[in-house]
C-alpha cells in the first residue's frame, strides 16, 4: 500500500492521482498536507503540485465521463471531509478504464461514496442559494457571512455572480475564513476582511432586517404551528447568520 | 427610498387601528396574505433581456421557513386588504372589522428590491384584495410589475394574481411581465361558490384562466419558431382550492384538478386546509384538516408525475383518500394482480407505481441495472424507501418481505409499521 501526500488543493490531488495512475499502484491512499510529519517510515511519497498534469487529467476525465464526472469529483473534493480521496481515485480510474461516465453505478461502493458526498455538497449549495443573507454596507457594497458544513463558497459565488451582478458583494465563510468578492466584473479571493462589519452597516440596514423578521413572524399560520418541521428544513446550526431567526 | 426606510424604522409592534403606520401597514398586509399557500418560485426559464438585478432558478429556491414549517420563497403580501367582496371563508372580507391598508406602488417596489438584494427572497408574490374595482386593483398590480421590470431591471421571480373581473387587456399586460399568473378558484363547485362567495361567479374565474392558458400555449408555440418572441408567464398558471370549508369529496376535488391540468395546462393546483378565521354559520368550526390536505397533495403528485388518473385512485365506492395510508400504497394494495414487480426487469412506468419508489429512484434503477443486477443493498443505496417498497417488489426473483406477496398481510404490516414509527427509528437495524 502506498500513500501520496499532496498540498490539500484540488490540483494537488489531481497531480497525486496522476502519479498513482502512472505508477500503476493498485490501491493507493492519499493524505492532505503532511505538516511536520516525516513520511519516510510510512512509505509516503510527497507529490509536488503540477498544474499542467492536473489540468491534463481533468481534460481526460471530462472527455471520458463528461462534464458531470468532473463536477462530481470537484464537489466531492469540496465536501471537505477526510478519507474520501481513495473513493475519488477509484471513481476516476473506473471512468478512465471504461471510457464512459460511471456516475450511475451506484451499486459500486466508491461511486456511491463519491456521489453521496457530491450530492451533499450540491444540496448545501442549493440550500445557501436561499439561506445566505447579505447586509448592506455604507459604501453600497453587500456582505454575507455564513458557516457552511462544506467548502461551498466558490460554487455559491458563481450563483450570485449571475443573480446579483449589478452590485458589489463579499461572501465570507467564517468557519474556514475564506472569502470571495464580486466587483461587478470578476470574482476575486479576499485576503482580509474587516473585523467589525457591524460598524460599517448602511444606515437603513437594521430597518430592513427588522422588516424581514416581522414578515417571517407574521406569515406563519398559528393554527398550523410546526417548529419541528421548520428545524428539519432549516437546521439550527444555520440560524446564527439569519436575521429572521436571531433575537433583535 | 430613504424616506420610506425612515418611515419603517419605527418600532415593529403592530398598531391596531384604522390607519396603521408604515411598519404596521406592512404587518397588516402580510397577515392578510398568509392564507394563500402558493409560494413556488420554480418553473421559470425566462432569460429577461436587460435584467440587471436577479434571475430565476428553474427548480425554485426556498429562502426561509416560517414557524408552521412552510417554505418562504416569495415576498407574499397583499397590495391592499381593503376588499369590496364578502367571501365567507376569507379573513379580508368586507364585513370583518380589521385594520385596512393599501401600499403605494413605490413602497412595494422599494421593499421588494431591498429584500431581493439581501437575498431574503426569490421574488414577489403580487396579490391583492379587490379595492375600488377589479380594474383598479389589477392596474395597480401591473404597475408594480412594470416598475420593477422596466425601471429597475428586475429579473427575479414575479407571481402575479389575475383579479377576477379585470379587463383582459390588463391580464395580458401582466402575463408579459410575470413568471407565473394565478387565479384562485377557492371552492371546488359552483354550488359552494354561490353559497360562500356570492359576488364571485364561475365565469369571472374561468374566463381569465382560459385566457391565460391560451396565451401561455401560444407563447410557447411562437418561441419554438422565433426565439425572440415575447414570453408570457413562462412558469404557467396555478390556482388554489380551499379544503374542508365546503362538503365536496376528495374525488370531486381531484377530478377538478385533473381537468384543470388537462384543459387549461395548469402547472399547479394548491390545496389549503380551511383555517376557521371567521365566525360564520355557513362554515364548519373545525381544526384545519391537515392530514387530508397532505393526502390530496400526494394524490396530486401521482396525477402529475406518476401517470395516474383520478379514476384509478378513487371511485364511487372509495370517494375519499384513505387517511391512514398514502394514496399510492392504498392503490397498490387494491391491485394485487400488478405486484410484486421485479426490479431488474420491470419497465419505468411499472417501477413508478411501486410505493417507496419515486421518480428519481425509478430513473436510477433503470440506469444502474444496465451495469449489474440489483439486490436489496443496491436498491437502498439508490435511495429506494425499502421499508415500504419491500412489500411490492422482487429482487432477482426473490420476495423480501415475507414468504410471498399477500396484500392483506402487507396492509397489516404497513399499518403496524406506521403505528410503531417512533420505535422503529430506535431499532434502525440493517435488514
Amino acid at each position: 500500500m502506498k500513500t501520496y501526500a499532496y498540498d490539500g488543493s484540488f490540483e494537488g490531488l489531481m497531480t497525486a492521482f496522476q502519479a498513482a495512475l502512472d505508477e500503476g499502484v493498485a490501491s493507493p491512499t492519499f493524505e492532505a498536507a503532511m505538516a511536520g510529519r516525516d513520511g519516510w517510515l510510512l512509505d509516503i511519497e510527497p507529490v509536488e503540485t503540477d498544474a499542467e498534469a492536473a489540468q491534463d487529467l481533468c481534460r481526460r476525465l471530462r472527455s471520458a465521463g463528461g462534464v458531470d464526472t468532473l463536477r462530481c469529483l470537484i464537489y466531492a473534493y469540496l465536501a471537505d471531509t477526510e478519507r474520501l480521496e481513495h473513493a475519488m481515485f477509484e471513481f476516476a480510474r473506473l471512468t478512465l478504464d471504461h471510457g464512459c461516465s460511471v456516475a450511475a453505478w451506484r451499486h459500486n461502493d466508491a461511486v456511491a461514496e463519491v456521489q453521496r458526498w457530491a450530492d451533499k455538497v450540491s444540496r448545501e449549495v442549493h440550500r445557501f442559494a436561499g439561506l445566505l443573507r447579505f447586509k448592506k454596507l455604507r459604501d453600497g457594497a453587500f456582505y454575507a457571512a455564513y458557516a457552511p458544513d462544506h467548502n461551498i463558497t466558490q460554487p455559491l459565488a458563481r450563483h450570485f455572480r449571475e443573480r446579483l451582478r449589478a452590485q458589489r458583494w463579499v461572501i465570507h465563510d467564517r468557519k474556514r475564513d475564506i472569502a470571495v468578492a464580486w466587483d461587478g466584473d470578476r470574482l476575486r479571493q479576499v485576503v482580509e476582511t474587516p473585523a467589525d462589519i457591524d460598524a460599517l452597516l448602511a444606515d437603513d440596514e437594521r430597518d430592513y432586517q427588522r422588516l424581514w423578521r416581522l414578515f417571517a413572524e407574521t406569515i406563519a399560520i398559528r393554527n398550523r404551528a410546526n417548529p419541528r418541521l421548520q428545524r428539519q428544513f432549516m437546521p439550527q446550526r444555520y440560524w446564527a447568520y439569519l436575521p429572521e431567526m436571531t433575537a433583535r | 427610498m430613504g424616506a420610506l426606510a425612515t418611515a419603517f424604522s419605527c418600532n415593529s409592534t403592530v398598531r391596531v387601528g384604522k390607519a396603521p403606520d408604515a411598519t404596521g401597514k406592512f404587518a397588516v398586509l402580510t397577515e392578510a396574505a398568509k392564507y394563500d399557500v402558493s409560494c413556488a418560485s420554480s418553473g421559470s426559464n425566462a432569460q429577461r433581456k436587460g435584467a440587471r438585478t436577479g434571475n430565476c432558478s428553474l427548480g425554485g429556491i426556498c429562502h426561509s421557513w416560517s414557524a408552521d414549517g412552510r417554505c418562504i420563497s416569495l415576498l407574499k403580501v397583499l397590495f391592499s386588504n381593503d376588499c369590496i367582496f364578502d367571501c365567507a371563508f376569507c379573513v379580508n372580507r368586507r364585513s370583518n372589522d380589521i385594520p385596512r391598508a393599501t401600499f403605494t406602488v413605490e413602497e412595494m417596489v422599494d421593499i421588494t428590491l431591498n429584500f431581493y438584494t439581501r437575498n431574503y427572497i426569490e421574488g414577489l408574490f403580487l396579490s391583492s384584495a379587490i379595492f375600488g374595482s377589479p380594474n383598479r386593483t389589477m392596474e395597480s398590480l401591473v404597475r408594480v410589475a412594470e416598475e420593477l421590470r422596466t425601471v429597475h431591471g428586475f429579473g427575479g421571480y414575479l407571481h402575479v394574481k389575475a383579479i377576477p373581473g379585470a379587463d383582459p387587456v390588463l391580464i395580458a399586460r401582466a402575463g408579459r411581465l410575470a413568471d407565473r399568473l394565478s387565479v384562485n378558484i377557492e371552492l371546488p363547485t359552483e354550488r359552494s361558490l354561490n353559497l360562500l362567495a356570492p359576488q364571485k361567479r364561475k365565469e369571472l374565474i374561468l374566463n381569465p384562466m382560459r385566457q391565460i392558458g391560451q396565451a401561455v400555449a401560444e407563447s410557447i408555440d411562437e418561441r419554438k419558431r422565433y426565439r425572440s418572441a415575447p414570453v408570457f408567464a413562462p412558469a404557467g398558471q396555478s390556482t388554489q382550492l380551499v379544503i374542508g370549508a365546503s362538503p365536496e369529496r376528495d374525488c370531486q376535488i381531484l377530478r377538478l384538478s385533473e381537468s384543470l391540468y388537462d384543459r387549461f395546462g395548469l402547472k399547479r393546483v394548491y390545496y389549503s386546509a380551511y383555517v376557521p378565521v371567521n365566525d360564520d354559520s355557513r362554515l364548519p368550526a373545525t381544526l384545519p384538516p391537515m392530514q387530508r390536505e397532505h393526502r390530496l397533495y400526494q394524490a396530486d403528485w401521482l396525477l402529475r408525475f406518476y401517470g395516474f388518473h383520478v379514476d384509478e385512485l378513487l371511485d364511487d365506492a372509495h370517494p375519499d383518500i384513505e387517511e391512514a395510508l398514502d394514496p399510492k400504497t392504498s392503490w397498490a394494495l387494491r391491485h394485487p394482480e400488478r405486484f410484486p414487480v421485479e426490479v431488474n426487469r420491470a419497465d419505468y412506468e411499472a417501477l413508478l407505481r411501486v410505493p417507496g419508489i419515486g421518480v428519481r429512484s425509478a430513473q436510477r434503477i433503470v440506469a444502474a441495472r444496465r451495469f449489474s443486477r440489483l439486490d436489496v443493498d443496491a436498491l437502498r443505496r439508490i435511495g429506494v424507501v425499502m421499508k415500504r417498497a419491500r412489500f411490492f417488489i422482487t429482487c432477482g426473483g426473490r420476495y423480501v418481505a415475507g414468504r410471498r406477496w399477500d396484500p392483506v398481510q402487507a396492509r397489516r404490516d404497513i399499518l403496524a409499521g406506521i403505528a410503531d414509527a417512533p420505535k422503529q427509528l430506535e431499532l434502525a437495524l440493517p435488514l
